[in-house]
């Protein structure tokens, strides 16, 4: 659980976020949504404690406690938006970036056998002696998505906290199941889940709780049922029609679809 | 893991082979016994070429090849530092201002003879040094206060102050040497390519007291750097202390530059091309790249001074000169080859 109180933002003189009062459960996925803008990234960011606020603290656990960084970074993962492709490592050594925040100067054998476990879930054993800079987009998202999972499934702490910032960019469809199936399995084990996403089908599909931002202020909190077009409209400023016409279709929760043991062929077909 | 053993064999060869080529190479030759008697024995018993030759061996030599040694390393590692930090393979530790307000300040001081001032005490020999060091040091400050925002140093204007105190080095190092007569002008010419003949044992032990710590404590700072590599914010993410570790870096890094700027002047390409060449050579970690830069460094500045005392004898070049024309076509040359793997 995390309790963001009188959370707020200014760049310069632009005010980014107005103070917020919120809880994000854990167990539960919260979806950020809004228009460009809208103070999303910054709220993600505040919250899993990467900038700081102007005013306001930020507090994790039931007992409400102010966490210092070091000790955040064991129950903590991050997944950013934007990743360079300019650095000098290997895939492996990238995805040991995770591993970091449990070991002091050498990783342990411990470390090396989560790594090569997150290696394998996203199918990149065959790219573990890699440069990173030879990937491609795709590939790219999916190590560092290696890397966060290494972070953030090995240590058995009661609280987890993993934060998503359009993490389906440059996925690809199976890819993408398989970061659902991820989100799930740390939902299970009581995570705190917390992602920006741009796509209103895949949100309502994944999401239990969908937070839209306006203008730097929490506009709507709903259940992905309860969201209708009248908030879409408010939210994006355009008739519902149209964002029909562009995006909604009315796509049931791909999570618990899978849990009603549908088969994959089926989801996709809907 | 084949690849690494065999690099360090060679590495580990070659690093030998020159340090006992530089031992040997120079005006005064001199065998083994000689030697020993002259430590241990009866120096009496050596004539007069013998024992001049052994006091040039002990009192001179030996102490410049240590101190190539610790300055190689010192640069080559400073730079692998920075270059990790900012991110950017094309920085080396000249480009926050520390070589050029080193060179304004030891300009200064060649120019107005500021060492004159302490010729009568023990300060004389240093005090060239000590302006110098100053300067250099100095440099780092500015650069430092001028970048801090909150206690989080910005990378971009620490480069911006960089390009500024470059700019007044140069235009002040320009200035002296308009004024200076030929004497000044060739000391200053010296100073400003690098040299490695001023050492002593007392400055080896000065430099390695202040650069050795450092550069062992910087070993340690490898999983830092990696982190890093993703960013300030992600590297934030993954249990960093970003802010503290940014300082640490950057202060520790300059100081090893300052100390050995001071003592030996400017010193290009080292700090530069090292890494680089080490980067190239296997894609590894950064403990991997700052333990191999450090090594590499030392051993390619002992070789680079080795040349420049014994290639045009009795005479000497300045030290600068031989490491440019040695680093410049190996670094083409692994450019073009890593180009070349790219493509394929």
């Amino acid at each position: 659980m995390i309790a963001l109180h009188q959370i707020s933002k200014t760049y310069g003189s632009k005010c980014v976020l107005n103070p917020i009062d919120l809880q994000l459960n854990s167990g539960e996925h919260t979806v950020i949504m809004g228009a460009n803008g809208a103070g999303k990234s910054t709220l993600l960011r505040i919250a899993a404690q990467g900038i700081e606020p102007s005013s306001g603290k930020v507090t994790y656990g039931i007992t409400q406690q102010e966490r210092h960084a070091t000790e955040l970074s064991k129950m903590r993962a991050f997944l950013s938006q934007h990743y360079s492709r300019d650095m000098n490592f290997s895939v492996f050594d990238l995805v040991l970036l995770g591993r970091q925040p449990f070991y002091h100067y050498k990783p342990s054998q411990l470390d090396n056998e989560i790594v090569i476990q997150a290696l394998e879930r996203f199918q990149l054993m065959n790219y573990a002696h890699a440069s990173v800079n030879q990937l491609s987009g795709g590939e790219l998202q999916r190590v560092h998505l290696a890397r966060v999972y290494a972070q953030i499934i090995g240590n058995e702490t009661t609280e987890k906290y993993f934060f998503m910032d359009e993490p389906a960019n440059n996925l690809d469809i199976k890819f993408q199941m398989e970061l659902f199936d991820l989100v799930d399995e740390l939902l299970s084990k009581n995570t705190t889940v917390v992602s920006v996403l741009h796509d209103i089908n895949m949100a309502l599909g994944i999401a239990d709780r969908l937070l839209f931002l306006k203008n730097g202020a929490i506009a709507h909190d709903v259940h992905p049922q309860d969201c209708d077009g009248s908030v879409l409209e408010d939210v994006y400023q355009i008739p519902f029609e149209q964002i029909g016409a562009m995006h909604f279709r009315p796509l049931r929760c791909v999570r618990n679809e899978r849990h009603n043991q549908l088969n994959n062929k089926e989801i996709f077909s809907i | 893991m084949k690849k690494k053993t065999l690099w360090f064999g060679i590495l580990g060869v070659v690093s030998l082979l020159i340090v006992i080529y530089a031992l040997q190479a120079g005006m005064a030759s001199l065998s083994l016994s000689d030697l020993f008697s002259f430590w241990f024995g009866d120096a009496s018993s050596l004539n007069e070429t013998s024992l001049l030759s052994a006091k040039i061996f002990t009192n001179l030599r030996a102490p410049r090849i240590v101190m190539a040694l610790i300055i190689g390393a010192s640069l080559a590692i400073s730079g692998a530092v920075l270059q990790g930090l900012f991110r950017n393979p094309l920085v080396d530790p000249g480009l926050i201002g520390i070589s050029s307000m080193a060179s304004m300040f030891a300009a200064f001081s060649i120019v107005f003879g500021v060492h004159e001032l302490f010729s009568a005490s023990w300060m004389g020999l240093f005090a060239q040094n000590l302006v110098t060091f100053i300067g250099a040091s100095l440099a780092v400050v500015l650069a430092v206060l001028l970048s801090n925002r909150n206690g989080n140093l910005s990378i971009m204007t620490l480069l911006l102050v960089g390009i500024a105190l470059n700019a007044l080095g140069g235009a002040v190092t320009g200035l002296m040497t308009y004024l200076s007569d030929d004497d000044q002008l060739r000391n200053l010419i010296f100073w400003l390519m690098g040299s490695l003949g001023s050492a002593s044992w007392i400055k080896v032990a000065v430099i390695g007291a202040i650069n050795i710590p450092i550069v062992l404590y910087l070993f340690t700072k490898g999983k830092i750097l990696d982190s890093f590599g993703l960013g300030e914010e992600d590297a934030h993410y993954i249990g960093t202390h970003v802010k503290r570790e940014k300082m640490i870096l950057i202060v520790a890094a300059s100081l090893i530059v300052s100390t050995a700027v001071s003592i030996s002047g400017i010193i290009g390409f080292v700090g530069l091309v090292v890494p680089h060449i080490v980067r190239l050579l296997m894609r590894k970690n950064a403990t991997f790249l700052l333990l191999n830069s450090a090594w590499l460094g030392a051993v390619l500045l002992l070789f680079s001074d080795t040349l420049a005392r014994t290639i045009v004898l009795p005479k000497e070049l300045p030290i600068g000169i031989i490491t440019s024309m040695i680093g410049t076509p190996i670094f083409l040359m692994m450019v073009l080859r890593n180009k070349n793997i790219v493509k394929s």
